[in-house]
């Protein structure tokens, strides 16, 4: 127990480490960091303007009203904001790691392999989406006038970061299947598929597709689920299915992570 | 010329190598366009109708959207920064090739590969949503080759003009990417221009984007809006000016700066 | 004797590569099938180092140096073989082995860019559980003999090659590893900046009692720092022992350099030994080392001598020897 408490200071100290200095390398360009708050922006807007031209057509979609959308909206750029606060460009540029070199040194490191690999780069411009993602919840209550419970905002609380795991190892799986292939960036195609994907309702489908974005590519558990909690659609039922799916998904990405990195190093001179 | 089909070829093969990049590139945008597709069916499963739409057509623009997609990309954007970066521009300052010439026949290289490694994804889709290929018979095809020549010739105007000009930053990706999304939003890529508002579909008769994805799209499909007609096209063909006079100043301006530059 | 540091028994280590035909015609051939043949980089490998020994390991470009380190550090997964590294299987990946040894590629870095080498110093500090006053006195004693305390505030993408590897050096040394593997440390410095680095390394393993691998393709370093040197060509082992038998055994002649006062015919010195190089004023040749006290009178007596100068032939040209000799 004692070993473990000190574990997670330990762990948790070389986070803000790694935080602190991502912090300082964002400031050596500052007119970059600007550029990309505006990027990011960019993007959020368009988003929305879909979302409002599509609404001036129709009450409601597949169930869902146009202040619920805006929930789900404002829940997937949260989400988002923490995966990029976290774990996301590391992910995305692992690749990158991999070819200069740098990955290994990071196998030489005496700390978790699956840790350092995945917080070793923080975009902190992304800072703009969780601005963003709260306005955006402020105007779905003033439009729809109605305000989540204490226990509908725990709910939420609880389920977002569940469903950032689940995220986290769909990412982590779908990157380092590549250390198969040719560690290249490919794959990010269709990870930045997954940020449009994350901000509609899996009602949107049938059949088979309804289906592929659940249990495949998890958008169900990443995005829908946690954002009902807020619209008040899902109850601790549904929270159950998500630890559930959360647990089993992560022990899955971290088999597949030390089994490609076992891969890589009996396939690389 | 045979140098020009020389590069054509080259890029050819250079996508071939990277094979996966184009194929995984084709997964990501047809599952975002699974997007529009479903939310176009849930829309007239429940009665609504977006715009003066009929259901099919809109289905097809959509998976249309993704062969427009597969010709008009912006990777190269960021090949051309980095060939500025790493120096590899040098090898087509030295050599008796027009480096803008080189560039065109490889974006149209990959353009052509893009374009086949697209074409069963096209037709899962058409397959998917229950439409029949002859559907593609009946597209306006010929109607749709010159609004697309002015659309591509604008679009490679546009990536040349972003690369060169986002080569100083030291993070030239998030200047591309501003770029790139305004123009997916203004083109029509995320949803046809006819349904936006009035007031806005006036506004984007001044800009050029809409030939990059909404106009020849909509003369495809034989429902060409207001925006294809004569204003829209002299204001295309106007602004497909203006770039390449840009294009020209900037390469004199950046070939000094180049030299300034160079290491 | 103490138990090995490291004990390296039957080391292979094979990877594929595909191959691709030119042309168009070939890539989309590339396509459909693929050519793959598999390439030997370490071929059983066996060799023994004691605690605070400091081995050079010698050979050309891949000839599988860079390979045989990274599996000692766990970095790659051998074919088959055994290693034990301080009683540890390097690719097992334990913490605590990692928490004792150290590897420097000269070739990339593991600093941060864009930030001071401090930070990245920092950084091990968290990741090697370093206690705070250990890496002051550590951080202070590094970075006086290295000389790279003003630039330590210094973002790493702007330090000179030299510093950066200075730089480099004390990251892997914070956590006072007990073995250090060193490859190419010196590649592309200066020779101002390589002469230091080497003093450094010299001064280090015999204060701290390292044990150092040090791979290197200047002979230059080899010389002045190693004892025993390892010699690795296509994979193989093909030497091992002491940098002096080396050079005894495979340098069985000494250098005469001899410079005349009046010109000398080039057919005037047949038999005298093999000339290496010839100027009417100047030549030098290579002589036995049997008979070289005999050809040197010979010469003093029969020619018009002005100076005679004899000399070891260098490392460079005794490895040189050995690598174009045919392999038995």
């Amino acid at each position: 127990m004692k070993a473990l408490v000190s574990n997670i200071k330990f762990y948790l100290r070389l986070y803000f480490c790694l935080l602190g200095f991502n912090f300082q390398s964002r400031l050596a360009y500052r007119g970059e960091f600007i550029l990309s708050l505006v990027s990011v922006s960019t993007e959020l807007t368009v988003r929305l303007v879909f979302l409002s031209v599509v609404y001036s057509y129709i009450p409601s979609l597949a169930g869902w009203t146009y202040p619920q959308m805006l929930l789900l909206f404002a829940s997937s750029f949260i989400l988002e904001a923490i995966a990029w606060f976290t774990w996301r460009a590391s992910i995305f540029k692992l690749h990158l790691v991999v070819q200069d070199g740098s990955f290994d040194f990071l196998m030489t490191k005496p700390v978790s392999l699956l840790f350092i690999t995945a917080f070793r780069r923080m975009d902190l411009e992304d800072v703009a989406r969780v601005v963003v993602g709260v306005a955006l919840l402020m105007f779905s209550f003033h439009l729809s006038g109605i305000f989540p419970s204490v226990n509908q905002w725990l709910l939420w609380m609880v389920g977002i970061s569940l469903a950032q795991v689940v995220y986290f190892s769909f990412s982590l799986m779908l990157k380092t299947t590549s250390f198969w292939t040719t560690q290249t960036s490919e794959i990010n195609y269709v990870m930045y598929s997954l940020d449009r994907l994350n901000q509609y309702p899996t009602h949107l489908y049938t059949g088979f597709v309804r289906f592929l974005f659940t249990f495949i590519i998890p958008v169900t558990f990443i995005s829908t689920l946690p954002a009902q909690f807020l619209t008040g659609t899902a109850s601790w039922l549904g929270l159950l299915g998500l630890a559930g799916f959360a647990g089993l998904i992560f022990l899955l990405a971290r088999w597949v992570f030390y089994t490609s990195i076992k891969a890589y190093s009996s396939a690389s001179s | 010329m045979s140098s020009i089909l020389r590069f054509y070829l080259i890029s050819i093969q250079d996508a071939l190598i990277y094979r996966w990049n184009i194929f995984f590139a084709i997964i990501g945008y047809s599952l975002s366009a699974m997007i529009g597709i479903h939310i176009v069916q849930r829309v007239y499963e429940s009665g609504h109708q977006l715009g003066s739409y009929a259901e099919q057509p809109l289905l097809m623009y959509f998976l249309l959207v993704l062969a427009m997609d597969s010709l008009l990309y912006f990777g190269d954007a960021w090949n051309i920064v980095e060939e500025i970066h790493s120096g590899k521009i040098t090898n087509f300052l030295v050599k008796p090739v027009s480096y803008y010439h080189a560039r065109v026949a490889m974006y149209l290289g990959k353009a052509s590969v893009r374009f086949i490694t697209m074409i069963p994804a096209l037709l899962l889709g058409m397959w998917f949503l229950g439409i029949g290929i002859q559907q593609l018979v009946g597209l306006h095809f010929w109607a749709f080759v010159p609004y697309f020549l002015i659309g591509l010739s604008l679009h490679i105007c546009v990536i040349i003009i972003l690369g060169v000009l986002s080569f100083p930053l030291q993070r030239a990706s998030a200047g591309i990417f501003t770029f790139q999304t305004g123009i997916f939003l203004t083109g029509g890529k995320f949803i046809p221009l006819s349904l936006f508002p009035e007031w806005a579909q006036h506004i984007l008769t001044f800009l050029p984007f809409h030939f990059m994805t909404f106009t020849p799209l909509s003369i495809l499909l034989g429902q060409p809006t207001f925006l294809a007609y004569l204003p829209g096209v002299a204001i295309a063909l106007l602004w497909l000016v203006g770039a390449l006079i840009l294009l020209k100043l900037l390469w004199l301006r950046g070939i000094k700066t180049y030299e300034g530059f160079g290491q | 004797m103490s138990t090995p540091a490291i004990v390296v028994q039957n080391l292979s280590k094979t990877y594929s590569v595909t191959k691709k035909e030119p042309g168009v015609a070939g890539s989309i051939k590339h396509l459909f099938s693929r050519q793959s043949f598999s390439t030997i980089a370490v071929d059983h490998i066996s060799f023994h180092i004691e605690p605070g020994e400091l081995v050079g390991f010698l050979g050309p470009n891949g000839a599988g140096k860079t390979t045989t380190l990274k599996m000692l550090s766990g970095i790659l997964y051998p074919s088959s073989g055994q290693v034990s590294v301080l009683g540890y299987t390097p690719w097992e990946r334990k913490r605590q082995y990692q928490q004792q040894f150290s590897i420097v590629l000269g070739q990339k870095n593991q600093l941060w860019w864009d930030l001071p080498a401090l930070n990245s110093f920092l950084l091990n500090k968290e990741i090697y559980r370093i206690p705070e006053t250990q890496f002051n006195h550590t951080l202070n004693k590094l970075t006086d003999l290295l000389e790279v305390k003003d630039v330590l505030n210094t973002p790493v993408r702007k330090l000179s090659l030299g510093q950066r590897m200075k730089c480099e050096l004390i990251a892997a040394l914070l956590h006072s590893p007990k073995v250090l593997f060193l490859d190419e440390p010196t590649i592309g410095l200066d020779v101002v900046s390589q002469l230091k680095m080497r003093d450094f390394i010299r001064d280090y393993n015999q204060t701290a009692q390292t044990t150092i691998i040090l791979t290197s393709h200047y002979m230059e370093d080899v010389e002045a720092l190693c004892k025993r040197v390892i010699i690795i060509h296509h994979g193989q082992l093909i030497y091992d022992g002491s940098l002096q038998k080396l050079i005894a055994k495979h340098a069985d002649h000494k250098e005469l350099k001899v410079t005349f006062v009046s010109p000398v015919a080039e057919s005037q010195l047949k038999g005298m030994g093999k000339i290496l190089e010839y100027d009417p004023r100047r030549v030098v040749l290579a002589v036995p080392k049997k008979t070289y006290k005999t050809i040197s009178s010979d010469f003093l007596q029969h020619f018009p001598v002005d100076d005679i100068l004899i000399d070891e032939p260098n490392l460079d040209d005794v490895i040189r020897d050995i690598f174009t000799q045919p392999q038995a």
